[in-house]
């Protein structure tokens, strides 16, 4: 039994994560009485911004509320209205945001496997000290970073809160020769992107067998980006017109985001997810490459959303270039809309997870009600959920620091985005 | 002998975080540096620092970089670091998460970064809240800012013109 005992452990900022939080754990003996992800980021209030603003405006409104994944903010946002408008974008147009998406991912993706998460693994306090003796990794993941970024720079304008879209497609279509080069940088980074797979399922993950319910759209034939139905682990299958019928948000007195729960429960989004789900979804490469990495798919160690992370890079070098092979510019990049009054709703798959909109609009396309569900807040439960496993399995006798070290792991292994979920690591170990 | 230099402004669209941005734009436009052959001098505007900073580095002679900063000093001062002032501003903030300090010392770790950077710091008032426009100290001081940076091109490719800033020591 451990001596009684009041420590407070204080981590001013959790490095390497997209925001600021805190993390507060109490524990008798050897038992966790409270544990709680504080997130004190001040609310960013985005969905009252939103209301009485034109839906034309909507897209690079929500494009200002994430740095890292303006893109996804936007896909939901347009393909809700256009459900709404009843708008069916041309091919040209659908394939173009496939394109799009996959510059976010790759861009989100690779900043996190480098610059974030391998640190961790390889036993490193930062990238540029991990960068020292891995040189050639760091450089490939910059590569992969930039490719991405340039893709959303070829539709957007710029990689930031990029400003290429809206209801009804894209205000310009790229240039054949600006998609030639780009075709010509993914077709060479396939190979780059495939060792990062091999790359990252090679490294020392911890072992944790964890129950979870994975959730993500799911697409007959396509790998999940931006349509598809709701669907979880545990069977659910559902039009993200119902969302609100299966997940309820509700707010807790530590934390200014709310969290999401499915049937009551925690649940996972993300690429881990993701994978679990649309596994049959992956071309051959990919999935070839998972199997490879001798981890059992679906799988229900968290610390593998790395690999499924780095699998979900591959997949958008191989996307990308497959649907720009053949590029044509259209004759219009874009159609236009007719608003109409009703409540528009759509999910797309943020590099985080799915992204849920709903915009009640009143007849001159004007917003009355926003409601935004972003990946973080719906994985804030299942994170607690983790840390609580995690801490049983690592054993609480532990010394501080190394547990504060194992929490920052896990936490960091999910790469929420706290801007995103309003935003993160002062941590407060209360033993006694 | 060609000089190949490139000025990056690195900013965001908000408020006086698009600094980097309004001076890359003034200085595509500077008569000082109208005759200079692209090939010789390039001007981008960069949306962070990260990935951008880092690309295509590989046989410029020097960089130099304009960003928004905040130091506790008041709006519109302006600063220059170069050499070993940069590996030791980690606490000289950016206004971009992975700060620019970080950006360099991860170039400098991978030994991708060209002989000669350059940052020029523009003292911001405000990220503003939806502002699209600069705060009147940080507009008044980019003309500064501006003749600044064209110093230090021309004093860099032939000393035609004077620099006010000794050559860093690299």
């Amino acid at each position: 039994m451990t001596e009684p005992r009041n420590i407070t452990i204080s981590v001013p900022v959790l490095a390497r994560v997209e925001g600021e939080g805190a993390l507060e754990i109490r524990t008798r003996g050897r038992e966790i009485t409270a544990l709680n992800l504080r997130i004190f980021e001040p609310p960013r209030l985005f969905e009252k911004i939103l209301e009485g603003r034109d839906f034309g405006e909507v897209p690079d409104l929500v494009a200002r509320i994430c740095g890292i994944c303006p893109v996804a903010y936007q896909m939901s946002a347009v393909h809700a209205f256009e459900q709404l408008f009843g708008l069916d974008p041309s091919p040209w147009v659908r394939d173009m945001r496939r394109v799009l998406y996959c510059g976010e991912w790759m861009q989100s993706h690779a900043l996190h496997i480098h610059m974030l998460a391998a640190p961790d693994l390889l036993g490193y306090d930062n990238a540029i000290a991990m960068a020292r003796d891995h040189p050639q990794i760091v450089r490939r993941g910059l590569l992969l970073q930039a490719l991405g970024n340039d893709l959303i720079r070829l539709f957007g304008g710029r990689s930031v809160h990029p400003v290429g879209v809206h209801v009804g497609g894209f205000h310009h279509a790229p240039a054949r020769s600006d998609v030639a080069e780009l075709y010509a940088r993914l077709s060479a980074a396939i190979p780059e992107a495939e060792a990062l797979v091999r790359w990252v399922a090679a490294l020392k993950l911890p072992e944790a067998e964890q129950r979870f319910v994975s959730v993500s759209l799911r697409h007959p034939d396509e790998y999940p980006m931006n349509a598809g139905r709701l669907a979880s682990s545990a069977g659910l299958d559902a039009a993200v017109e119902e969302f609100e019928q299966h997940f309820a948000e509700h707010q807790v007195e530590h934390s200014t985001a709310l969290y999401c729960l499915l049937g009551g429960r925690p649940y996972l989004v993300g690429p881990l997810a993701r994978v679990n789900l649309n596994l049959e979804r992956l071309p051959a490469a990919v999935r070839v490459a998972l199997d490879e990495s001798g981890i059992v798919w679906p799988s229900r160690n968290p610390f593998h959303a790395i690999v499924a992370r780095a699998a979900e890079i591959y997949y958008a070098v191989l996307e990308a270039s497959r649907i720009l092979k053949d590029y044509r510019v259209p004759g219009m990049p874009g159609a236009a809309v007719v608003p109409r009054a009703g409540v528009a709703i759509a999910a797309t798959e943020a590099p985080r997870g799915t992204l849920w909109h709903r915009y009640d609009v009143q007849e001159d396309g004007r917003v009355l009600r926003a409601r935004i569900v972003p990946p973080t807040s719906q994985n804030q439960a299942r994170i607690e959920a983790d840390l609580r496993q995690s801490l049983a399995t690592l054993g609480l006798d532990r010394s501080d620091d190394e547990l504060r070290r194992h929490c920052e792991m896990v936490i960091r292994s999910y790469d929420p985005c706290i801007s995103c979920a309003t935003h993160f690591l002062d941590l407060r170990l209360h033993r006694r | 002998m060609t000089i190949r230099i490139r000025i990056a402004g690195v900013g965001s669209p908000s408020g006086d975080d698009r600094l980097g941005w309004i001076a890359a734009g003034g200085l595509r436009r500077s008569p000082a540096l109208s005759g200079i052959a692209p090939q010789t001098l390039a001007i981008v505007a960069l949306d962070r620092p990260g990935t951008g900073l880092l690309e295509d580095l590989g046989d410029l002679a020097a960089l130099i970089v304009i960003d928004a900063v905040r130091t506790g000093a008041a709006a519109g001062t302006l600063h220059r670091l170069c050499g070993s002032e940069l590996v030791h501003a980690s606490g000289w903030v950016s206004s971009h998460g992975f700060g620019l300090a970080e950006v360099l010392a991860l170039g400098q770790v991978l030994g991708c970064l060209p002989p000669q950077v350059t940052v020029f710091g523009l003292e911001m008032a405000d990220a503003g809240g939806g502002v699209e426009t600069l705060s009147a100290p940080v507009a008044a001081a980019m003309p500064v800012l501006i003749e600044a940076v064209e110093r230090e091109v021309l004093g860099r490719i032939g000393g035609s013109v004077g620099t006010a800033w000794a050559p860093c020591k690299q």
